[in-house]
């Protein structure tokens, strides 16, 4: 290998801490959050028993009829890991919807899909249909985030063509249209058992977490994830613009495209799961990008990771904070979030004068 | 490598862009497009990077229609260097130039000891070597270019386009640049603004006027002053200077107007 | 999202109740819940977390108090003046001010989780439905129809059901005579008067916003209809209802009930009473002009309860001096 190449193999590894060591690291901290915020909750239970209890389940043993077995095993326990995987899934959507629309204060929610999945979810409330059983309202606010997906997605596309300002204009304004839907449909809810439901669901929350709802969106992030790394490459390059991409063998159009449609699978799933938490896709892929750079293959893990780590403990805030009481998880996320958005802002206004 | 126009034509919301546009670069030639602003240099250009799909006539790159050809394909044979708009993202100037590995890889790839050295030796080229490490939003104007230049050479093209590469560079850096270009052998298609740049560099000029060609050959056959006069609306005296080259010197057709 | 936050915390004082036949069956006695699913009891109950107070005294009135395990929200409570004080101040408190949340109740193993809300899981935290499966517990919730309502058969519905489901329909079926008795000696008196236009006022309006009103399909507008007046916004639907202050002025209601004691209302009680008889915005309606601004606590009159008789009766002798 020449000096030149060991230099660039150099330069690509520049961080200060090396790329492995922050990846091992995270990944530690997100096990050892789980396993801690687990031990955290209204009713007390000694760090040892949570300790052996999961040991128990993780080895295979069944449910027992303890207290403390119930409320770690079947209550806790699918809460902290559905927080895990919606926070790493929002987190992700948000890295790539900011990279698709080249626009770095961009959320997953930007393009309609929340509110898309907020009118799915609220008409089944309202309209109180179950055809689907216990899954219709997931489904609901799925199709309803597809729904506004293929709309904005439609009227964005221009002479075959995918560009971002044309997506974020019609994302936003789609998004009102449909907000306004939800609050018309709030508005005239004759029952107020079905109003205390879509208020809660809008508000976001990962009560109500319990096995059988973990399946589907683990899956959808998991898979979510390993294929935006296999784009991670042609994502940096979408980030340079079409004709660059053009110009490096990328079809910007067509990957924004494919890059959008994972998206909606991304946060349709979670949001079915878990109503609309925000700020979780805006600020975490900023961390990411400040901590190891804006390589998209180097970022995204990262992404994953802090976005676990981000609502775990951000609903470990929301379970504690005014114990015994909780508060809606989207109240925390704005607290932590909003803050700490604004110190990443000004921190980069420092890095980079110019850039936004 | 040799690249192929063929009655190329395109048209952006009725008005016709392109017409008819044909031309040929010979392999390791350099081939320079001169025209007026919108006289079409930059849409011929996107036909052949791939950005534009002409409404009708093919591109072909050594007899392959780079049009029926995955993005890919193509981006493994041609280099662009163009003005790129600064987006919010901070790359380094190695991730940059790295990303015109983009079309030798798939999916996981990881990058191979070749990938390192190519990407290596575009640095040196480019002069970058020394920031390596820096943000690409940190470099100045001059700087920035060439970290493109560099990422289109990481290609390992066999042609570079080149679509006004000059433009905002001064004077010693304009020349740096294409005599970079001019000095590595591969076939190159430039738009270019600058008269006596595209008559110091280019064995063949071409000239656009509302999307059609009206005059292409050597710059001391095609570069006259009357030719000047009819398409860049001009007064031109062209003359050689002391090194035997063209030099092209312009005045207003007539004084303290603007058009 | 930010403006569900305040919407999400007056609904969760403004949430009323109407209910479906019980029907029995060999294996146990089934009950219908709020959406119309059958809930089948094998046998009666032996635990019961009450989420909420108004849902323990209405236990309570049952003889059911050795029945119930813990107790959340037991802020109504405080309007409780009968002889079962004294029972209520017994039970085990898990949440004073709120609703408990999931593991609390999980933590007491019940194998009945009681509330008068209509829904499981509408207070930040609380069980829902799914919760309670995943507990193995069953629920039962006081079921408000939608619609407009002028009697109070949420109310008796629940207390039928919850009889029905501890094997004690007779006592049940009693209290809810007696509970019908006093009802309807309201209605017979107030029947044969005029029937003056009432505003349901939970908080002070403020100047430039719209004005939060109870519609007619919750308990408060039925408990006023009942006693005799009608509702001055008897025709707008929806639960959460906010009404524009020129409608109020245009429809000048003849007299005020402020329900009070919400905990988003800056005062409370008679503070609470005189900050409306002073608003400006309502100073030219013939209510404040003629003094008639009434107040019943929500404790009395938010969800389905015994206490709402009391707060019939209490809005009848106002309206009907």
């Amino acid at each position: 290998m020449s000096v030149a190449a060991v230099r660039v193999r150099r330069s690509l590894e520049a961080a200060t801490v090396p790329y492995p060591m922050i990846l091992g690291v995270l990944g530690a901290a997100v096990v050892v959050s789980v396993v801690v915020a687990t031990g955290i909750g209204p009713v007390r239970i000694a760090a040892g028993e949570v300790t052996s209890i999961l040991l128990h389940h993780l080895g295979g043993g069944g449910d027992t009829a303890a207290n403390a077995d119930l409320i770690v095993w079947r209550l806790r326990f699918p809460r902290v890991l559905l927080g895990a995987v919606v926070g790493a899934g929002l987190a992700l959507a948000g890295a790539v919807v900011q990279s698709v629309v080249r626009n770095p204060v961009a959320d997953p929610y930007l393009l309609g899909l929340s509110s898309g999945a907020s009118v799915g979810a609220v008409a089944v409330i309202t309209t109180g249909v179950s055809a689907l059983g216990a899954m219709t309202l997931p489904v609901a606010a799925f199709a309803g985030a597809a729904a506004a997906m293929a709309v904005v997605l439609l009227l964005a596309r221009h002479r075959g063509r995918l560009l971002p300002l044309r997506l974020i204009l019609v994302g936003v304004t789609c998004g009102h249209l449909l907000g306004g839907v939800t609050s018309f449909m709030l508005a005239r809810a004759e029952n107020s058992s079905a109003q205390q439901q879509i208020i809660f669901w809008l508000l976001g929350a990962l009560s109500g977490a319990n096995w059988s709802v973990l399946g589907a969106p683990s899956a959808v992030v998991v898979a979510g994830c390993f294929w935006l790394l296999l784009r991670a490459r042609r994502l940096n390059v979408l980030v340079l613009g079409d004709e660059a991409s053009a110009g490096l063998g990328v079809n910007a159009s067509r990957l924004r495209l494919e890059l959008l449609l994972v998206t909606t699978l991304l946060v349709g799933t979670v949001v079915a799961v878990s109503g609309g938490i925000g700020f979780v896709g805006l600020i975490v892929a900023h961390l990411a990008r400040m901590l190891v750079g804006a390589d998209h293959r180097r970022m995204l893990p990262v992404t994953a990771l802090l976005g676990a780590l981000f609502l775990v403990w951000a609903d470990v805030a929301a379970r504690m904070l005014i114990t015994p009481t909780e508060l809606p998880i989207g109240i925390l996320t704005a607290f932590i979030g909003v803050p700490f958005f604004l110190l990443v802002m000004h921190a980069r206004g420092l890095a980079a004068e110019g850039s936004p | 490598m040799t690249l192929n126009v063929e009655r190329v034509s395109v048209a952006l919301g009725g008005t016709t862009v392109l017409g008819q546009v044909s031309m040929t670069v010979p392999d390791g030639g350099f081939t320079a497009l001169l025209g007026p602003n919108g006289s079409g240099k930059s849409t011929l250009l996107r036909t052949v990077y791939r950005a534009r799909r002409p409404d009708s006539g093919r591109v072909l790159v050594d007899g392959t229609d780079i049009w029926a050809m995955p993005a890919a394909w193509a981006a493994r044979r041609t280099g662009v260097l163009a003005q790129e708009h600064h987006s919010g993202f901070e790359f380094t100037v190695t991730e940059t130039v790295t990303m015109g590995r983009t079309p030798h890889l798939k999916g996981l790839d990881r990058l191979s000891r070749k990938d390192h050295d190519v990407v290596g030796q575009a640095l040196e080229q480019t002069g970058l070597t020394r920031f390596a490490t820096r943000r690409v939003g940190e470099l100045s104007g001059g700087e920035r270019q060439r970290v493109l230049l560099a990422r289109a050479l990481a290609q390992q093209p066999r042609m570079l386009v080149l679509d006004e590469p000059t433009n905002h560079l001064d004077v010693r850096h304009q020349l740096e640049i294409l005599e970079l270009v001019r000095g590595l052998g591969v076939t190159v298609v430039a738009a270019l603004h600058g008269l006596d740049l595209a008559a110091r560099y280019a064995d063949t000029v071409v000239v656009l006027q509302e999307g059609r060609i009206v005059a292409d050959g050597s710059p001391s056959t095609v570069l006259t002053g009357d030719l000047v006069r009819d398409v860049f609306e001009v007064a031109a005296i062209v003359d050689k200077a002391d090194d035997g080259l063209l030099r092209v010197t312009t005045r207003p057709l007539r004084s303290g107007r603007v058009r | 999202m930010k403006r569900g936050l305040g919407a999400a915390m007056l609904l969760l004082a403004l949430t009323g109740c109407g209910g479906t036949a019980p029907a029995a069956s060999e294996a146990g006695v089934t009950v219908t819940d709020c959406a119309g699913k059958n809930v089948t009891f094998p046998q009666a109950p032996r635990r019961v977390v009450v989420l909420d107070g108004y849902a323990a005294q209405s236990m309570v009135r049952l003889g059911l108090g050795d029945r119930i395990t813990a107790v959340g929200f037991t802020k109504p409570f405080s309007v409780e003046k009968g002889p079962i004080k004294a029972e209520l101040a017994r039970l085990t408190v898990l949440t004073a001010d709120s609703m408990p949340t999931t593991e609390l109740v999980a933590a007491q193993r019940p194998d009945l989780v009681l509330t008068s809300a209509s829904t499981f899981g509408g207070a930040p935290g609380s069980p829902k439905e799914s919760d309670l499966s995943t507990m193995d517990a069953k629920g039962l919730a006081a079921c408000v129809p939608g619609g407009p309502l002028t009697t109070l058969a949420p109310t008796y519905d629940f207390l039928l059901r919850i009889g029905k489901v501890f094997r004690v329909e007779t006592r049940a079926e009693q209290l809810v005579a007696e509970l019908k008795t006093r009802e309807q000696a309201v209605t017979a008196k107030a029947g044969a008067g005029p029937k003056p236009t009432v505003l349901i006022l939970p908080d002070n309006p403020v100047a430039g916003q719209p004005v939060p009103t109870s519609s007619p399909s919750t308990i408060p507008s039925a408990v006023v209809t009942a006693a005799g007046g009608q509702n001055v916004f008897a025709d707008v639907t929806g639960t959460r209802v906010q009404v524009s202050p020129e409608k109020i002025v245009e429809r000048d209601p003849q007299i005020i009930v402020v329900v009070t004691d919400y905990s988003f209302a800056k005062l409370k009680g008679q503070a609470l009473v005189d900050s409306i008889r002073a608003n400006p915005l309502l100073a030219n309606t013939s209510a404040v002009r003629s003094g008639r601004v009434l107040s019943v606590s929500q404790y009395l009159t938010q969800f389905p309860s015994p206490l709402n008789v009391d707060a019939l009766e209490q809005v009848a002798a106002g309206l009907h001096p």
